[in-house]
Protein backbone atom coordinates (compact mmCIF):
# COMPACT_ATOMS: atom_id res chain seq x y z
CA UNK A 1 0.00 0.00 0.00
CA UNK A 2 1.98 3.17 -1.14
CA UNK A 3 0.94 5.40 2.18
CA UNK A 4 2.67 1.88 4.29
CA UNK A 5 5.36 2.33 1.57
CA UNK A 6 5.66 6.43 2.40
CA UNK A 7 6.32 5.90 6.03
CA UNK A 8 8.36 2.97 5.53
CA UNK A 9 10.70 5.11 3.35
CA UNK A 10 10.87 7.37 5.98
CA UNK A 11 12.33 4.69 8.31
CA UNK A 12 15.10 3.46 6.18
CA UNK A 13 15.82 7.07 6.10
CA UNK A 14 16.57 6.85 9.91
CA UNK A 15 13.99 9.34 11.20
CA UNK A 16 11.18 8.26 13.97
CA UNK A 17 8.00 8.77 12.61
CA UNK A 18 6.10 10.34 15.24
CA UNK A 19 2.26 9.56 16.51
CA UNK A 20 1.05 12.09 14.69
CA UNK A 21 1.77 10.11 11.38
CA UNK A 22 -0.15 7.11 12.34
CA UNK A 23 -2.87 8.79 13.08
CA UNK A 24 -2.38 10.70 9.65
CA UNK A 25 -2.50 6.24 7.96
CA UNK A 26 -5.77 6.38 10.64
CA UNK A 27 -7.30 8.78 8.63
CA UNK A 28 -6.79 7.86 5.11
CA UNK A 29 -7.98 4.48 6.34
CA UNK A 30 -11.07 5.67 7.74
CA UNK A 31 -12.26 8.00 5.26
CA UNK A 32 -11.81 5.03 2.53
CA UNK A 33 -13.50 2.70 4.64
CA UNK A 34 -16.90 5.48 5.36
CA UNK A 35 -16.67 5.58 1.43
CA UNK A 36 -16.82 2.16 0.77
CA UNK A 37 -19.60 2.01 3.48
CA UNK A 38 -21.34 4.84 2.35
CA UNK A 39 -21.41 3.53 -1.67
CA UNK A 40 -22.21 -0.27 -0.41
CA UNK A 41 -25.01 1.32 1.51
CA UNK A 42 -26.57 3.15 -1.70
CA UNK A 43 -26.09 0.77 -3.80
CA UNK A 44 -27.74 -2.05 -1.51
CA UNK A 45 -31.07 0.23 -1.67
CA UNK A 46 -30.63 1.66 -5.46
CA UNK A 47 -30.50 -1.96 -6.54
CA UNK A 48 -33.83 -3.68 -4.98
CA UNK A 49 -35.22 0.17 -5.41
CA UNK A 50 -34.82 -0.17 -9.59
CA UNK A 51 -35.95 -3.60 -9.62
CA UNK A 52 -38.88 -2.72 -8.01
CA UNK A 53 -39.62 0.59 -10.17
CA UNK A 54 -38.70 -2.19 -13.18
CA UNK A 55 -41.89 -4.36 -11.78
CA UNK A 56 -44.11 -1.58 -11.18
CA UNK A 57 -43.83 0.12 -14.31
CA UNK A 58 -42.73 3.65 -12.53
CA UNK A 59 -42.67 6.36 -14.89
CA UNK A 60 -39.22 8.24 -14.54
CA UNK A 61 -40.09 11.72 -14.48
CA UNK A 62 -40.92 11.59 -10.42
CA UNK A 63 -39.31 14.09 -8.33
CA UNK A 64 -37.70 12.67 -4.86
CA UNK A 65 -39.73 11.72 -2.18
CA UNK A 66 -39.54 14.65 0.81
CA UNK A 67 -37.90 13.63 4.12
CA UNK A 68 -41.36 13.88 5.89
CA UNK A 69 -43.16 11.23 3.99
CA UNK A 70 -39.95 9.35 3.12
CA UNK A 71 -40.51 6.86 6.53
CA UNK A 72 -44.01 5.91 5.39
CA UNK A 73 -43.66 5.77 1.77
CA UNK A 74 -40.62 3.35 2.45
CA UNK A 75 -42.99 0.77 5.22
CA UNK A 76 -45.09 0.68 1.82
CA UNK A 77 -41.99 -0.63 -0.20
CA UNK A 78 -42.55 2.33 -2.63
CA UNK A 79 -40.15 2.35 -5.37
CA UNK A 80 -39.44 5.60 -5.34
CA UNK A 81 -39.11 6.01 -1.57
CA UNK A 82 -36.39 3.66 -1.49
CA UNK A 83 -34.22 5.05 -4.27
CA UNK A 84 -34.82 8.19 -2.46
CA UNK A 85 -33.23 6.90 0.37
CA UNK A 86 -30.50 5.16 -1.87
CA UNK A 87 -29.62 8.43 -2.83
CA UNK A 88 -29.46 10.47 0.72
CA UNK A 89 -27.41 7.41 1.60
CA UNK A 90 -25.06 8.30 -1.06
CA UNK A 91 -25.16 12.08 -0.75
CA UNK A 92 -23.58 12.21 3.26
CA UNK A 93 -20.82 9.80 1.98
CA UNK A 94 -18.91 12.68 1.60
CA UNK A 95 -20.12 14.41 4.85
CA UNK A 96 -18.65 11.50 6.81
CA UNK A 97 -15.49 11.83 5.10
CA UNK A 98 -15.27 15.43 6.06
CA UNK A 99 -16.68 14.72 9.67
CA UNK A 100 -13.73 12.12 10.05
CA UNK A 101 -10.88 14.77 8.98
CA UNK A 102 -12.05 17.19 11.59
CA UNK A 103 -12.13 14.62 14.46
CA UNK A 104 -8.79 12.83 13.49
CA UNK A 105 -7.38 16.33 13.56
CA UNK A 106 -8.62 17.53 16.92
CA UNK A 107 -7.32 14.01 18.15
CA UNK A 108 -3.75 15.06 17.04
CA UNK A 109 -4.50 18.82 18.16
CA UNK A 110 -3.73 19.93 14.76
CA UNK A 111 -6.28 23.12 15.27
CA UNK A 112 -5.23 24.44 11.97
CA UNK A 113 -6.89 21.21 9.81
CA UNK A 114 -9.41 20.76 12.56
CA UNK A 115 -10.82 23.94 12.02
CA UNK A 116 -10.45 24.02 7.87
CA UNK A 117 -12.42 20.53 8.10
CA UNK A 118 -14.98 22.48 10.66
CA UNK A 119 -15.25 25.72 8.43
CA UNK A 120 -15.80 22.68 5.20
CA UNK A 121 -18.62 21.15 7.28
CA UNK A 122 -20.57 24.27 8.73
CA UNK A 123 -20.82 25.65 4.86
CA UNK A 124 -22.00 21.88 3.75
CA UNK A 125 -24.42 22.34 6.49
CA UNK A 126 -25.33 25.71 5.76
CA UNK A 127 -26.34 24.97 2.62
CA UNK A 128 -28.40 21.81 4.00
CA UNK A 129 -30.13 24.89 6.41
CA UNK A 130 -31.19 26.57 3.05
CA UNK A 131 -32.03 23.71 1.10
CA UNK A 132 -34.81 22.97 3.90
CA UNK A 133 -35.95 26.80 5.01
CA UNK B 1 -39.61 1.93 -16.54
CA UNK B 2 -38.81 0.02 -19.34
CA UNK B 3 -35.39 -2.09 -19.16
CA UNK B 4 -34.10 -0.47 -22.38
CA UNK B 5 -34.11 3.38 -20.69
CA UNK B 6 -32.62 1.31 -17.65
CA UNK B 7 -29.52 0.56 -20.07
CA UNK B 8 -29.50 3.67 -21.71
CA UNK B 9 -29.29 5.39 -18.87
CA UNK B 10 -26.32 3.08 -16.81
CA UNK B 11 -24.55 3.38 -19.95
CA UNK B 12 -24.29 7.50 -19.61
CA UNK B 13 -23.38 6.91 -16.11
CA UNK B 14 -20.80 4.38 -17.00
CA UNK B 15 -18.96 6.19 -19.50
CA UNK B 16 -19.15 9.01 -17.96
CA UNK B 17 -17.88 7.66 -14.78
CA UNK B 18 -15.06 6.02 -15.98
CA UNK B 19 -14.34 9.45 -17.72
CA UNK B 20 -14.34 11.51 -14.99
CA UNK B 21 -12.86 9.41 -12.01
CA UNK B 22 -9.88 9.19 -15.15
CA UNK B 23 -9.38 13.10 -15.19
CA UNK B 24 -10.04 13.82 -12.08
CA UNK B 25 -13.46 15.17 -12.95
CA UNK B 26 -17.43 13.93 -11.78
CA UNK B 27 -18.78 13.38 -15.35
CA UNK B 28 -21.43 15.96 -14.89
CA UNK B 29 -19.61 17.78 -17.80
CA UNK B 30 -20.87 14.55 -19.79
CA UNK B 31 -23.79 13.65 -18.17
CA UNK B 32 -25.72 17.41 -18.72
CA UNK B 33 -25.71 17.40 -22.55
CA UNK B 34 -26.50 13.84 -22.72
CA UNK B 35 -29.27 14.20 -20.75
CA UNK B 36 -31.02 17.39 -22.35
CA UNK B 37 -29.56 16.01 -25.97
CA UNK B 38 -30.49 12.32 -25.75
CA UNK B 39 -33.91 12.39 -23.37
CA UNK B 40 -34.89 16.11 -23.70
CA UNK B 41 -34.48 16.49 -19.62
CA UNK B 42 -35.27 19.80 -18.71
CA UNK B 43 -32.11 21.34 -18.02
CA UNK B 44 -32.70 21.59 -13.99
CA UNK B 45 -33.08 18.09 -13.77
CA UNK B 46 -30.47 17.17 -16.11
CA UNK B 47 -28.59 19.02 -13.37
CA UNK B 48 -29.69 18.02 -10.38
CA UNK B 49 -29.29 13.98 -11.69
CA UNK B 50 -25.75 15.01 -12.70
CA UNK B 51 -24.77 16.58 -9.11
CA UNK B 52 -26.03 12.79 -7.43
CA UNK B 53 -23.68 11.35 -9.77
CA UNK B 54 -20.55 13.27 -9.08
CA UNK B 55 -20.93 12.69 -5.78
CA UNK B 56 -21.16 8.27 -7.24
CA UNK B 57 -18.09 9.14 -9.14
CA UNK B 58 -16.07 10.88 -7.02
CA UNK B 59 -16.80 8.40 -3.92
CA UNK B 60 -15.74 5.33 -6.00
CA UNK B 61 -13.16 6.66 -7.15
CA UNK B 62 -11.65 8.19 -4.36
CA UNK B 63 -12.02 4.89 -2.49
CA UNK B 64 -9.62 3.51 -4.80
CA UNK B 65 -7.16 6.54 -5.46
CA UNK B 66 -6.98 6.78 -1.75
CA UNK B 67 -5.99 3.36 -1.20
CA UNK B 68 -3.25 3.94 -3.62
CA UNK B 69 -2.00 6.66 -1.42
CA UNK B 70 -2.00 8.99 -4.57
CA UNK B 71 -4.43 11.53 -3.00
CA UNK B 72 -3.42 14.11 -0.96
CA UNK B 73 -6.41 14.89 1.64
CA UNK B 74 -4.76 17.73 3.51
CA UNK B 75 -4.45 19.57 0.38
CA UNK B 76 -7.99 18.94 -0.82
CA UNK B 77 -9.54 19.86 2.32
CA UNK B 78 -7.88 23.25 2.13
CA UNK B 79 -8.78 23.82 -1.31
CA UNK B 80 -12.14 22.24 -0.50
CA UNK B 81 -12.83 25.38 1.88
CA UNK B 82 -13.12 28.08 -0.89
CA UNK B 83 -14.82 25.69 -3.64
CA UNK B 84 -17.84 24.79 -1.13
CA UNK B 85 -18.04 28.95 -0.44
CA UNK B 86 -18.15 29.41 -4.15
CA UNK B 87 -20.21 26.69 -4.74
CA UNK B 88 -23.18 28.12 -2.65
CA UNK B 89 -22.43 31.49 -4.32
CA UNK B 90 -23.22 29.73 -7.44
CA UNK B 91 -25.84 27.87 -6.64
CA UNK B 92 -27.55 30.82 -4.69
CA UNK B 93 -27.30 33.05 -8.30
CA UNK B 94 -27.43 30.27 -10.71
CA UNK B 95 -31.02 31.37 -11.37
CA UNK B 96 -30.80 35.45 -11.72
CA UNK B 97 -27.56 35.21 -13.98
CA UNK B 98 -27.74 34.66 -17.64
CA UNK B 99 -25.28 31.62 -18.21
CA UNK B 100 -24.58 33.20 -21.64
CA UNK B 101 -21.45 35.36 -21.09
CA UNK B 102 -20.48 33.14 -18.39
CA UNK B 103 -20.56 30.22 -20.61
CA UNK B 104 -18.41 32.20 -23.32
CA UNK B 105 -15.66 32.89 -20.23
CA UNK B 106 -15.99 29.42 -19.29
CA UNK B 107 -15.11 28.69 -22.87
CA UNK B 108 -12.03 30.96 -23.12
CA UNK B 109 -10.73 29.54 -19.58
CA UNK B 110 -10.89 25.73 -20.75
CA UNK B 111 -9.47 26.87 -24.21
CA UNK B 112 -6.90 28.48 -22.32
CA UNK B 113 -6.02 25.34 -19.79
CA UNK B 114 -6.31 22.97 -22.66
CA UNK B 115 -3.49 24.68 -24.60
CA UNK B 116 -1.14 25.15 -21.76
CA UNK B 117 -1.17 21.56 -20.42
CA UNK B 118 -0.64 20.47 -24.17
CA UNK B 119 2.44 22.71 -24.09
CA UNK B 120 4.01 21.97 -21.11
CA UNK B 121 7.56 20.48 -21.61
CA UNK B 122 7.46 18.74 -18.59
CA UNK B 123 4.39 16.30 -18.80
CA UNK B 124 4.73 12.88 -17.47
CA UNK B 125 8.29 14.00 -16.40
CA UNK B 126 7.39 13.70 -12.77
CA UNK B 127 11.08 13.44 -11.40
CA UNK B 128 11.84 16.90 -11.71
CA UNK B 129 12.56 20.16 -9.33
CA UNK B 130 10.66 18.30 -6.53
CA UNK B 131 13.48 15.26 -6.44
CA UNK B 132 15.74 17.54 -4.04
CA UNK B 133 13.21 17.81 -1.15
CA UNK B 134 14.19 15.96 2.16
CA UNK B 135 14.42 12.03 1.99
CA UNK B 136 11.83 11.98 5.09
CA UNK B 137 8.39 13.78 5.04
CA UNK B 138 5.38 13.40 6.46
CA UNK B 139 2.18 15.67 7.28
CA UNK B 140 3.31 16.60 10.69
CA UNK B 141 6.76 17.53 9.66
CA UNK B 142 5.39 21.30 11.05
CA UNK B 143 2.73 20.93 13.21
CA UNK B 144 1.00 23.93 13.28
CA UNK B 145 1.61 24.86 9.75
CA UNK B 146 0.25 23.97 6.50
CA UNK B 147 2.45 21.25 6.04
CA UNK B 148 1.56 19.92 2.35
CA UNK B 149 4.58 18.02 1.15
CA UNK B 150 4.12 14.29 0.93
CA UNK B 151 4.75 11.88 -1.86
CA UNK B 152 2.69 8.94 -4.23
CA UNK B 153 3.51 5.82 -5.62
CA UNK B 154 3.23 5.89 -9.04
CA UNK B 155 2.45 1.94 -10.70
CA UNK B 156 3.29 2.99 -14.35
CA UNK B 157 6.67 4.43 -13.47
CA UNK B 158 7.39 2.00 -10.47
CA UNK B 159 8.78 4.45 -8.07
CA UNK B 160 7.84 7.38 -5.09
CA UNK B 161 7.28 10.29 -6.40
CA UNK B 162 8.16 13.90 -3.99
CA UNK B 163 6.37 16.66 -4.77
CA UNK B 164 5.93 19.92 -2.52
CA UNK B 165 2.75 22.48 -3.21
CA UNK B 166 3.69 25.48 -4.07
CA UNK B 167 1.74 29.20 -5.03
CA UNK B 168 -1.03 28.17 -2.24
CA UNK B 169 -2.97 31.63 -2.65
CA UNK B 170 -3.27 31.49 -6.33
CA UNK B 171 -4.82 27.64 -5.45
CA UNK B 172 -7.26 28.79 -2.74
CA UNK B 173 -8.76 31.31 -5.80
CA UNK B 174 -8.72 29.37 -8.29
CA UNK B 175 -10.85 26.59 -5.85
CA UNK B 176 -13.16 29.57 -5.42
CA UNK B 177 -13.91 30.29 -9.11
CA UNK B 178 -14.17 26.14 -9.70
CA UNK B 179 -16.55 26.47 -6.76
CA UNK B 180 -18.57 29.32 -8.58
CA UNK B 181 -19.10 27.10 -11.29
CA UNK B 182 -19.86 24.20 -9.91
CA UNK B 183 -22.67 25.90 -8.23
CA UNK B 184 -24.05 27.65 -11.77
CA UNK B 185 -23.40 24.68 -14.34
CA UNK B 186 -23.92 21.94 -11.64
CA UNK B 187 -20.69 20.82 -12.18
CA UNK B 188 -18.05 19.20 -9.99
CA UNK B 189 -15.24 22.06 -11.04
CA UNK B 190 -12.70 19.20 -11.85
CA UNK B 191 -11.90 21.02 -15.05
CA UNK B 192 -10.57 24.01 -13.39
CA UNK B 193 -8.86 22.19 -10.20
CA UNK B 194 -6.90 19.82 -11.78
CA UNK B 195 -4.70 22.27 -13.79
CA UNK B 196 -4.51 24.73 -11.18
CA UNK B 197 -2.81 21.72 -8.46
CA UNK B 198 -0.87 20.82 -11.31
CA UNK B 199 0.16 23.80 -13.60
CA UNK B 200 0.10 26.60 -10.84
CA UNK B 201 0.45 24.65 -7.51
CA UNK B 202 3.38 22.15 -8.60
CA UNK B 203 0.64 18.79 -7.88
CA UNK B 204 2.04 15.77 -10.68
CA UNK B 205 -0.81 15.29 -13.01
CA UNK B 206 -2.34 11.85 -11.25
CA UNK B 207 -1.98 13.15 -7.55
CA UNK B 208 -4.04 16.12 -8.85
CA UNK B 209 -6.42 14.19 -10.40
CA UNK B 210 -6.90 11.55 -7.39
CA UNK B 211 -7.31 14.94 -5.17
CA UNK B 212 -9.71 16.08 -7.11
CA UNK B 213 -11.77 13.15 -7.23
CA UNK B 214 -11.78 13.34 -3.07
CA UNK B 215 -13.16 16.88 -3.26
CA UNK B 216 -15.68 17.04 -5.75
CA UNK B 217 -17.85 14.75 -3.91
CA UNK B 218 -17.81 17.05 -0.96
CA UNK B 219 -18.79 20.07 -3.59
CA UNK B 220 -21.40 18.30 -5.28
CA UNK B 221 -22.64 17.44 -1.79
CA UNK B 222 -22.93 21.31 -0.96
CA UNK B 223 -25.27 22.09 -4.02
CA UNK B 224 -27.10 18.40 -4.07
CA UNK B 225 -29.11 19.00 -1.11
CA UNK B 226 -31.22 22.24 -2.45
CA UNK B 227 -31.36 20.68 -5.81
CA UNK B 228 -33.49 17.02 -3.62
CA UNK B 229 -35.37 20.05 -1.65
CA UNK B 230 -36.31 21.88 -4.86
CA UNK B 231 -37.58 18.51 -6.65
CA UNK B 232 -34.85 19.04 -9.34
CA UNK B 233 -34.19 15.34 -8.73
CA UNK B 234 -35.44 12.16 -9.82
CA UNK B 235 -34.78 9.36 -8.79
CA UNK B 236 -35.84 6.71 -11.07
CA UNK B 237 -33.49 8.93 -13.37
CA UNK B 238 -30.93 9.31 -11.05
CA UNK B 239 -30.18 5.44 -10.03
CA UNK B 240 -29.71 4.10 -12.99
CA UNK B 241 -26.53 6.35 -13.69
CA UNK B 242 -25.03 6.15 -10.59
CA UNK B 243 -25.03 2.55 -10.73
CA UNK B 244 -23.04 3.07 -14.13
CA UNK B 245 -21.04 5.67 -12.63
CA UNK B 246 -19.74 3.37 -9.97
CA UNK B 247 -19.02 0.89 -12.30
CA UNK B 248 -17.23 3.16 -14.34
CA UNK B 249 -15.57 5.42 -12.02
CA UNK B 250 -14.17 1.97 -10.37
CA UNK B 251 -12.21 1.14 -13.96
CA UNK B 252 -11.73 4.65 -14.68
CA UNK B 253 -9.07 5.02 -11.05
CA UNK B 254 -7.53 1.69 -12.15
CA UNK B 255 -7.01 2.80 -15.42
CA UNK B 256 -5.40 6.29 -14.30
CA UNK B 257 -3.31 4.72 -11.69
CA UNK B 258 -1.44 2.45 -15.10
CA UNK B 259 -0.77 4.91 -17.65
CA UNK B 260 1.58 7.00 -18.02
CA UNK B 261 0.93 10.37 -16.43
CA UNK B 262 1.81 12.24 -20.04
CA UNK B 263 -1.00 10.15 -21.48
CA UNK B 264 -3.20 11.50 -18.63
CA UNK B 265 -2.42 14.88 -19.65
CA UNK B 266 -3.35 14.55 -23.21
CA UNK B 267 -6.39 12.88 -22.66
CA UNK B 268 -6.67 15.79 -19.90
CA UNK B 269 -6.64 18.66 -22.23
CA UNK B 270 -8.43 16.99 -25.14
CA UNK B 271 -11.74 16.29 -23.02
CA UNK B 272 -11.27 20.31 -21.97
CA UNK B 273 -10.85 21.58 -25.75
CA UNK B 274 -14.15 18.88 -26.21
CA UNK B 275 -15.77 20.94 -23.28
CA UNK B 276 -14.76 24.26 -24.74
CA UNK B 277 -16.33 23.70 -27.70
CA UNK B 278 -19.54 22.62 -25.82
CA UNK B 279 -19.68 26.21 -23.63
CA UNK B 280 -18.89 28.52 -27.00
CA UNK B 281 -21.39 26.70 -28.43
CA UNK B 282 -23.97 27.07 -25.53
CA UNK B 283 -22.53 31.13 -25.34
CA UNK B 284 -23.58 31.25 -29.14
CA UNK B 285 -26.92 29.91 -28.04
CA UNK B 286 -26.57 27.12 -30.59
CA UNK B 287 -27.21 25.04 -27.00
CA UNK B 288 -28.08 21.34 -26.66
CA UNK B 289 -25.74 21.34 -23.07
CA UNK B 290 -26.41 23.57 -21.02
Amino acid sequence: MAQGSQYSFCLLGGKVISSSNSEDSKLYTGVRLALIIGTLSSLALLLPGLVLSALAEVRISQSAVPLAQLIPQITKLQPGAILTLGILALLFTPVIGVILAMVTYLRVKDWLYSGIAMAVLSVILFGLARALL
Amino acid sequence: MEWSSLLLLGGIGFAAGTLGAMLGVGGGIFIVPLLTLLLQLPLHIAIGTSIVAIVATSSAAASSYIKSGMTHIRLGMLLELPTTIGAICGAIVATSLNPQPLSALFGLLLTYTACSMLRQRRIGDELTSNATLPQTRGHYDNPGTLSLSTSYYDQNLGQTIPYQVTHIPHGLGASFFAGNIAGLLGVGGGMIKVPAMNLIMGVPIKAAMATSNFMIGITAVAGAFIYYYRGFVYPHLAAPIILGAFLGAQLGSRIAQRISGRRLNLVFAIALLITSVLMWLKAANIAFAY
